[in-house]
């Protein structure tokens, strides 16, 4: 899968930028998941809010622990991909697509200039785990 | 010393027995039936309609059942209250061989205080002379100021005992501790549960995290809330009943549970010279006792904890102190336990309440998911949270969510009870695999010390 249009945050959580618009899918990395382990239950912003990046956006429930999802961008929830609450295992299954959890429309496209392209995610990764 | 006690609930009950132990002749006055609201309308019957259908429930999730062959287990509602009412028979023959066995006098009647020492037998129109005097009449639901139960349709959680059918839909008022276990044991039973609350969170009483973690466990089940609501509107139908809410959003249901609180049984004192407060309640000092010298009030006509195992202590004490004794009441360290979607317990203060008091608050937070008997029980959700001073190293609250919450909240009591050094505590072995390994963790999680936490 090609993640060339993706950009992610240092927590772990991605936007999908298409386009012009200020609408970007966000949700959380491949890593992000795998650590997680199996996800039982997200707790889904509500359409209409207002969330801040870095700041909590939703939180995850998996059969090892919970984690807040942080938001890369700041902006104004527009969408959210309700197929999670009965299928929250669909995250594990295709993060980085099905797995979507919300659609932001950006108060301020230049917050995009603060996130890391794949390879940058990667390699952050890489230091990480060191 | 001839003692009359008013009320054969758990403080009226415990009174009489202590009384007859201290030497007393012992009259025990009951309207209706012996062990009260807890044991005929409330804690006992509730608990074990909860225990019942949450067995169920546990074995869908347990996911062992093969669903081809048994794909419609469900619950007989009148075999449900067959069980109910077997589990409160018991209760009640035991509880009447208590007091017979040792020697107190039962009388079923009403009764009225007519003078502080005479008691006033309706039943019987008999006059009865007494040296000390206990009042535990109780409480009943309390009524929302413009809305009276009807017993069809706006039901007290009294009326509720007499449904004869699962309702499709019920609305709550009120989502304290009894309008969220009603609210649970209607989902259960497949009813479409709806509950409004005016206080911004539900179980508006407890810890902050705890309420908020019992949202999320409605929302998981698809239990919906309205939280800092008012009623603007209710309009009864032949089939139905409508609330407008302040937030406009208007709700349709069956029938609507009234649980907004308790009103207190005090209708049956004729004397106008025991002090009452501005709710009706007896008010007492310390010590269990009225204004009246020789005059003491035990329990839920008080006004003060409602609930069942404070009200056996302050029948205990009110005894006590009648005979002579010097008895106070210490309502510092009292376990309370709630049975919602997976029970809720507390004891001692809450994060506000100590850092208010000017503590030097330091909490320990640890998940039931992380440690192995949760996932053996299939229970993983929820978590424990202790509350601790730094300055004194003692734990000065506890806040539990989670399965066993009931039962797991003394060990925390007695910490708190008797401010045993978290230094101490950590040194605790729990069993494994338990659910009790969660205090542990949570009590080392304070200084960053629980093995099993993810960072």
């Amino acid at each position: 899968m090609s993640l060339e249009n993706y950009k992610f945050h240092k927590e772990h959580t991605w936007v999908k930028i298409s386009g012009k618009t200020k609408k970007v899918k966000v949700g959380i990395s491949d890593y992000a998941q795998e650590s997680l382990g199996d996800i039982i239950y997200i707790e889904l912003p509500e359409i209409d809010n207002h969330v801040e990046a870095d700041t909590e956006m939703a939180e995850i429930e998996s059969t090892k622990t919970s984690s807040p999802v942080i938001a890369p961008v700041s902006g104004t929830i527009v969408e959210i991909n309700e197929e999670l609450i009965d299928h929250p295992e669909i995250i594990n299954e295709d993060p980085y697509g099905k797995g979507w959890i919300a659609v932001i429309e950006m108060d301020n496209p230049r917050e995009l200039e603060d996130l890391m392209d794949y390879e940058d995610y990667e390699s952050y990764l890489e230091e990480e785990r060191e | 010393m001839k003692a009359v006690v008013i009320g054969g609930g758990p403080a009226g009950y415990v009174a009489a027995l202590s009384l007859k132990r201290l030497g007393a002749e012992v009259l025990l006055i009951e309207r209706e039936e012996l062990g009260g609201t807890c044991l005929n309308k409330g804690c006992i019957p509730t608990k074990t309609i909860i225990h019942s259908l949450g067995l169920l429930e546990k074995i869908k999730n347990q996911k062992i059942i093969n669903e081809i062959n048994y794909p419609n287990i469900s619950v007989d509602l009148q075999t449900l209250m067959q069980k109910k009412d077997n589990v409160v028979d018991t209760q009640k023959k035991g509880l009447l061989m208590l007091l017979k066995h040792s020697g107190v006098k039962i009388i079923k009647s009403e009764a009225e205080l007519i003078n502080p020492q005479t008691v006033f037998l309706k039943e019987t129109s008999e006059k009865i002379q007494a040296d000390r005097i206990i009042i535990a009449t109780g409480s009943k639901p309390a009524k929302l100021p413009m809305l009276s139960f009807d017993g069809k349709k706006i039901l007290s959680s009294d009326d509720l005992w007499n449904l004869k059918k699962i309702p499709e839909s019920i609305t709550i008022i009120g989502a304290g501790a009894i309008g969220c276990e009603f609210a649970w044991i209607f989902h259960l039973l497949g009813s479409k549960v709806t509950l409004i609350e005016l206080m911004p969170k539900i179980l508006p009483m407890e810890e902050e995290d705890i309420s908020k973690e019992v949202e999320k466990l409605f929302k998981k089940r698809k239990i919906q809330f309205y939280t800092g609501v008012r009623i603007q509107d209710l309009k009864i139908f032949d089939n139905s009943v409508q609330i407008t809410l302040s937030n406009e959003k208007i709700l349709t249901s069956e029938i609507v549970l009234v649980s907004v609180g308790r009103a207190f049984n005090t209708d049956c004192i004729k004397t106008s010279e025991i002090k009452l407060g501005n709710k009706k309640e007896i008010i007492v000092n310390e010590r269990m006792q009225t204004n009246i010298e020789n005059i003491f009030a035990a329990g839920d006509v008080i006004g003060n904890w409602l609930l069942a195992h404070v009200a056996y202590k302050e029948g205990e004490i009110a005894a006590k102190n009648a005979m002579g004794d010097n008895k106070k009441m210490d309502y510092t360290v009292i376990p309370s336990t709630i049975f919602t979607v997976t029970e809720v317990a507390s004891v001692g203060l809450k994060e506000a309440d100590a850092i208010q008091k000017g503590f030097n608050v330091k909490k320990g937070i640890f998940p039931f998911r992380a440690i192995g008997k949760a996932h053996v029980v299939g229970e993983i959700e929820g978590f424990i949270k202790v509350i601790a001073d730094k300055d004194s190293d003692i734990i000065v609250g506890a806040h539990i969510v989670g399965a066993d919450a009931s039962e797991l909240i003394h060990e925390l009591a007695m910490a708190v009870k008797f401010k045993i050094k978290i230094n101490d505590l950590k040194e605790l072995i729990h069993s494994h695999p338990t659910l009790s390994e969660c205090i542990g963790e949570a009590i080392k999680d304070i200084s960053g010390e629980a093995i099993h936490k993810i960072k």
